[in-house]
């Protein structure tokens, strides 16, 4: 397929990368946060909860990932998405408070 | 296409409802896709600046080694808080933003949540920077002796 046949398909398909490529740095900053809670937690001599904290963040940062890539190729096929885009706002609203959470109860 | 056209007026595109992008309502008619994956852009920008205070305060909790007593805390509690705020308030600023791309209305061009965010650092900054005086100061002061330690002792 040509190049100029393929940005027929899919004019938005640039954007469209960037809107992939920042779900993927979202789930790296997720993964990021939940290393620094177990890191935290182990300081704060709560290993157990670091480690469980921080391995709910780093699981959900896969999950995050997962969706990123699954969206990406949804739209870019034009086949309707896993989620809507207001579910999965909502759900990443929802793991990034969990984050906060689960960083107070460490620090607390 | 001009600026001002958010309507998905790309040359040969169709402004057809699509399924593939489900709206936050009912409201107005479809966007430009690509206006509504900037609005998703900028919503993850915000959430990974929410995730970055809430690791900054997992940092300093972990890291930071003050004389102050609590003093810890005093700059971990507010980074963790404020990053919480902004994760719920950059969810509410993109359901917005969609409404006001499906109604064809005018975007803000400085928002509540950015003041917030500068703010906070700022507030957060100072507070910081106050505790790392007093820590230097504490650091670098006497020793306080005792009150009889000038006296020497009897034989």
């Amino acid at each position: 397929m040509s190049a100029d046949a393929s940005s027929a398909r899919v004019p938005e398909g640039r954007a469209l990368e960037r809107t992939a490529l920042a779900w993927n740095r979202s789930a790296l900053s997720l993964a990021a946060t939940g290393g620094l809670v177990t890191k935290a937690g182990a300081d704060q001599g709560s290993l157990t909860s670091g480690l469980v904290g921080g391995g709910v963040l780093l699981f959900l940062a896969v999950a995050v990932w997962i969706y990123g890539r699954a969206a990406y190729r949804d739209r870019r096929t034009r086949s309707s998405t896993l989620f809507s885009p207001r579910v999965a706002h909502s759900g990443l609203t929802a793991v990034s408070v969990a984050a906060g959470v689960v960083a107070l109860v460490i620090v607390l | 296409m001009s600026a001002g056209d958010r309507s998905g007026a790309l040359p040969g595109q169709a402004t057809e409802t699509r399924d593939v992008e489900a709206s936050p309502g009912d409201l107005g008619r479809e966007p430009d896709p690509r206006f509504s994956f900037a609005n998703e852009r900028t919503f993850l920008a915000w959430n990974r600046t929410a995730l970055s205070l809430v690791a900054a305060g997992a940092a300093a909790a972990a890291f930071l080694r003050l004389g102050v007593g609590g003093a810890r805390l005093l700059v971990a509690l507010p980074l963790i808080l404020l990053g919480t705020v902004i994760s719920f308030a950059s969810y509410a600023q993109w359901k917005h933003n969609e409404h006001a791309l499906r109604l064809d209305q005018p975007l803000p061009y400085r928002t509540r949540l950015s003041r917030l965010l500068g703010w906070g650092i700022a507030l957060i900054a100072a507070v910081t920077a106050a505790l790392a005086v007093v820590d230097v100061l504490i650091s670098e002061a006497p020793p306080a002796r005792p009150a009889n330690s000038s006296t020497p002792a009897p034989r």
